[in-house]
């Protein structure tokens, strides 16, 4: 009887295990349900009526209007991308803009015969219709990136993916999970069935920073599924991917729950974040900031996104945001760096911070990276600003790097400036 | 063993299985719902929805005149952004086409109302690209001027799309971009920010204002040249953007003979060669070669780049196969005999990315080499090939060259 009911209890034990492991998968399955009812409800729609029928989408006033007259601008636009081409081979970049940006109006029954027709053009060469069918096809993952991917598959040979071929599968993977993360993910799996060069570390990407967009949460318990070679292109896609005050906190919530799962993701997605968030306007940004309350590791991470080419003219601006945040080590090594960089391009508006802020730890950082790149050029200013540091090692390197760019330039003027503050030659 | 001891077991699995069957079942039906419900949204999205925006959609009706069209209410539209109500294709297509007619003054307007408006950076940036594709083509000279505020951020799009637009409005109205570029100078917009006092910014727009203002004004042209430091005036020739006007290939010659050192004028060359690839393929560079009258040395450094160049764009858009390879080498036996087995080798090569593979790319240089027996045409072909997975039939296909001390070389660097 003891064996009899051990094994019952392993039996419970195991099924209590794998219970618990579905429980995970049912409720994000129930929550993305939640969340796609409310955005139909929110269209003015009744999602019983949608799902519990199982219909199919609506046909739409469109699909019932004139087809030929649409036929028509569709052959005009593609004869006009064909004179456009076998015109000095299509160098005319501003005619291609004017090109592209009617392509985007385009539905996909119309792209099909823009492409039908270029196929059949005798007057240009196999790479030019080639090049203007991936065009087409280009334009209409903008709009219809479900449509743009059926489209390439059938019309064209996986295995010889042009680089922009490879960025339209992208492209849309990334739009259409982004509308619909079920219906690209299922796309995904099926084709990558049969076509095995469509799985690459950067369609895998593209399918879950879509996703991120519309549930973060989804996204990442993705990661594992997906197994990635390489997560560089993956943190830096999903930081780029999202774009709205909520979208970055759904974000944070979401990394901060997988954390557990893989630390050094969440790191370089957070250092991904801020490099993304810098772009934008500084004083919206610290709000959003200040709300997401990011605990002294994540700030760590975030403050390793940021740099000068990021930050550019508001680099004052972070290094005083980031002043009481970081431990001092790692901040004067971010911000010696930052000021480095900013002075060789822009000496006169790092300068002008420099001048305007008070006196403290982030000036004393910041001289090193000022003094520093003003030494090659202007030795003596920065022979100046290196001797507001307080005396002692730190000041005592920097002087004799400053004498050391300053010899170059002048060793009389250099020799009495080491004479003066004991530098040796 | 009595039956009885076989219940408890018995009854935990059938317990443990009807649960994790009920969870599966459940997992199923909401995925399935979702996608469904996704779709619909999708559709709808991309429809004629019942949330249209009436004013867009009239717009689509009428003609293109702006006296026609309701005005876009940017605030309405806004709000409806900004609360997740996403564009439908055919509400897009409305707004673009309002946008199409309206004026360059109304365009200017509409960015600097856009501009305070709530709504998320991804939208605004959508709306911003519709309106300046429009505002550059129809007053060029207000689309600069808007974006004159971006032009030391090396930040986002307008970085590289502020300066060709000016390439572009440039060639098509030198005299307008040279007065308006002229001003901004003036007005001190383009001075160094950089300490080594480099115009990094004010080159870039030179470089790309040269070709126009050539084809109607060379003196103005070597004006401007001198106005740049000395130091930095060979620099004009290195920015990559000599799309020259047919008709000024000789005064460009002469511009690079004058501000360029002597050893870095192929390079200047071969820059103005490369964009005539696309515009007239190897023909036009051909005869650009002859016209400019360059020596033995520069045509054969100018040719095997220009060809090489090109084989590159083919490779690029898929396209590389034997009638391509041929065609080079006919012109290259035109233009550089000598160098021509050599190019042809180098611009095979397997660099382990790109179509057609290594298979493909060792056939065509089999047969072309069973038709002319070279050595350098292998040796181009195999030095670059460094890739282990190549090695084995690189290894082969060394064997077959005749020269002793050469083949030893190349077995050598393979064998690493």
């Amino acid at each position: 009887m003891k064996a009899s009911l051990a094994l019952s209890l392993i039996l419970l034990a195991l099924g209590g295990f794998f219970g618990w492991r579905q429980h995970e998968r049912l409720k994000l399955a129930r929550e993305t349900h939640h969340r796609a009812e409310a955005e139909v409800r929110a269209s003015g729609l009744s999602p019983e009526s949608l799902a519990t029928f199982g219909k199919q989408p609506f046909s739409t006033r469109r699909d019932r209007e004139d087809t030929a007259s649409k036929t028509t601008t569709a052959k005009a636009l593609a004869g006009e991308l064909i004179s456009w081409k076998s015109v000095a081979a299509g160098s005319d970049t501003d005619r291609a803009e004017e090109l592209m940006d009617q392509l985007l109006d385009l539905n996909p029954n119309q792209i099909k015969t823009v492409i039908a027709e270029i196929q059949a053009s005798t007057e240009i060469d196999n790479l030019a219709r080639k090049h203007l069918t991936e065009l087409s096809l280009n334009g209409l993952s903008w709009n219809h990136p479900q449509a743009a991917l059926e489209l390439l598959i059938e019309s064209s040979d996986v295995a010889k993916m042009t680089p922009l071929d490879q960025h339209i599968i992208s492209n849309s993977l990334q739009k259409w999970a982004g509308e619909n993360p079920l219906g690209a993910l299922n796309w995904f799996r099926k084709h990558g069935e049969n076509h095995p060069e469509l799985i690459t570390d950067r369609t895998k990407a593209a399918v879950i920073a879509g996703i991120a967009t519309q549930d973060p949460k989804q996204a990442l318990s993705l990661i594992g599924e997906m197994k990635l070679e390489n997560k560089d292109t993956l943190a830096s896609s999903v930081a780029f991917a999202v774009s709205t005050p909520d979208e970055y906190t759904a974000l944070l919530t979401a990394l901060r729950d997988f954390e557990k799962n893989d630390a050094e993701f969440v790191k370089k997605t957070l250092g991904g974040l801020a490099y993304r968030l810098a772009y934008q306007d500084f004083e919206a940004t610290k709000t959003w900031l200040s709300s997401a309350k990011l605990s002294d590791q994540e700030i760590r991470s975030f403050s390793e996104g940021l740099s000068y080419s990021c930050t550019q003219a508001d680099t004052g601006h972070w290094i005083d945001w980031l002043a009481d945040k970081l431990p001092a080590d790692q901040f004067s090594k971010k911000v010696g760096k930052s000021v480095w960089e900013w002075t060789e391009a822009d000496y006169k508006a790092a300068g002008e911070w420099m001048n305007g802020s008070a006196d403290g730890p982030s000036k004393e950082a910041a001289v090193w990276g000022y003094a520093g790149a003003l030494a090659s050029h202007q030795p003596e200013s920065a022979a100046q600003w290196a001797l507001t540091l307080p005396e002692g090692k730190e000041r005592d390197k920097l002087l004799k790097g400053v004498h050391a760019a300053w010899k170059k330039k002048d060793p009389a003027a250099a020799a009495g400036f080491a004479l003066e503050h004991r530098l040796g030659n | 063993m009595k039956p009885i001891l076989y219940l408890p077991p018995a009854a935990a699995l059938a317990a443990v299985s009807i649960w994790l069957i009920s969870q599966q079942r459940s997992i199923s039906a909401f995925e399935k719902e979702t996608l469904l419900l996704r779709e619909h949204l999708t559709a709808v999205r991309h429809a004629e929805g019942p949330a249209a925006d009436p004013s867009l959609v009239a717009a689509r009706n009428g003609n293109r005149k702006t006296g026609d069209l309701d005005p876009i209410d940017w605030k309405a539209l806004a709000g409806k952004m900004a609360k997740g109500g996403n564009l439908s294709h055919t509400q897009r297509i409305s707004l673009r086409e309002k946008l199409s007619a309206m004026s360059g003054p109304e365009l200017n307007a509409a960015l600097a109302e856009i501009a305070v408006l709530g709504m998320s950076q991804m939208d605004r940036g959508e709306l911003k690209s519709w309106m300046l594709l429009r505002l550059k083509q129809k007053a060029p000279e207000l689309y600069m001027d808007h974006c004159m505020d971006r032009i030391h951020d090396s930040r986002g799009s307008l970085s590289w799309e502020f300066p060709n637009a000016f390439e572009q409005w440039a060639g098509k109205d030198p005299a307008a971009a040279t007065a308006w570029f002229t001003r901004q100078i003036a007005a001190g917009k383009f001075e160094s920010k950089s300490l080594e006092g480099k115009y990094t910014t004010r080159l870039d727009f030179e470089a790309r204002l040269l070709p126009g203002l050539l084809a109607i004004d060379p003196a103005a042209v070597k004006r401007r040249i001198t106005a740049l430091p000395e130091d930095q005036r060979k620099l004009l020739f290195q920015q990559g953007y000599t799309r020259l006007q047919p008709g000024s290939e000789k005064s460009f010659t002469s511009l690079v003979r004058e501000y360029v050192p002597e050893k870095q004028q192929p390079s200047a060359f071969t820059s103005a060669a490369k964009t005539m690839l696309h515009q007239g393929g190897y023909e036009k560079v051909g005869k650009f070669l002859d016209d400019i009258e360059v020596s033995p040395a520069e045509r054969r450094t100018i040719a095997t780049n220009a060809a090489s160049y090109q084989i590159d764009l083919i490779e690029r858009q898929g396209g590389l196969d034997m009638a391509a390879v041929v065609k080079m080498r006919e012109w290259m036996t035109r233009q550089s005999p000598d160098e021509m087995e050599t190019t042809t080798g180098r611009s095979l090569v397997d660099r382990g990315h790109r179509s057609p593979p290594f298979e493909k790319r060792l056939k065509i240089i089999e047969d072309l080499h069973a038709q002319s027996g070279s050595d350098e045409l292998l040796i181009g072909f195999l030095d670059g090939n460094q890739l282990p997975k190549n090695r084995e039939a690189s290894l082969v296909l060394a064997a077959k060259i005749n020269d002793e001390t050469k083949r030893a070389k190349i077995v050598k660097s393979l064998s690493r």
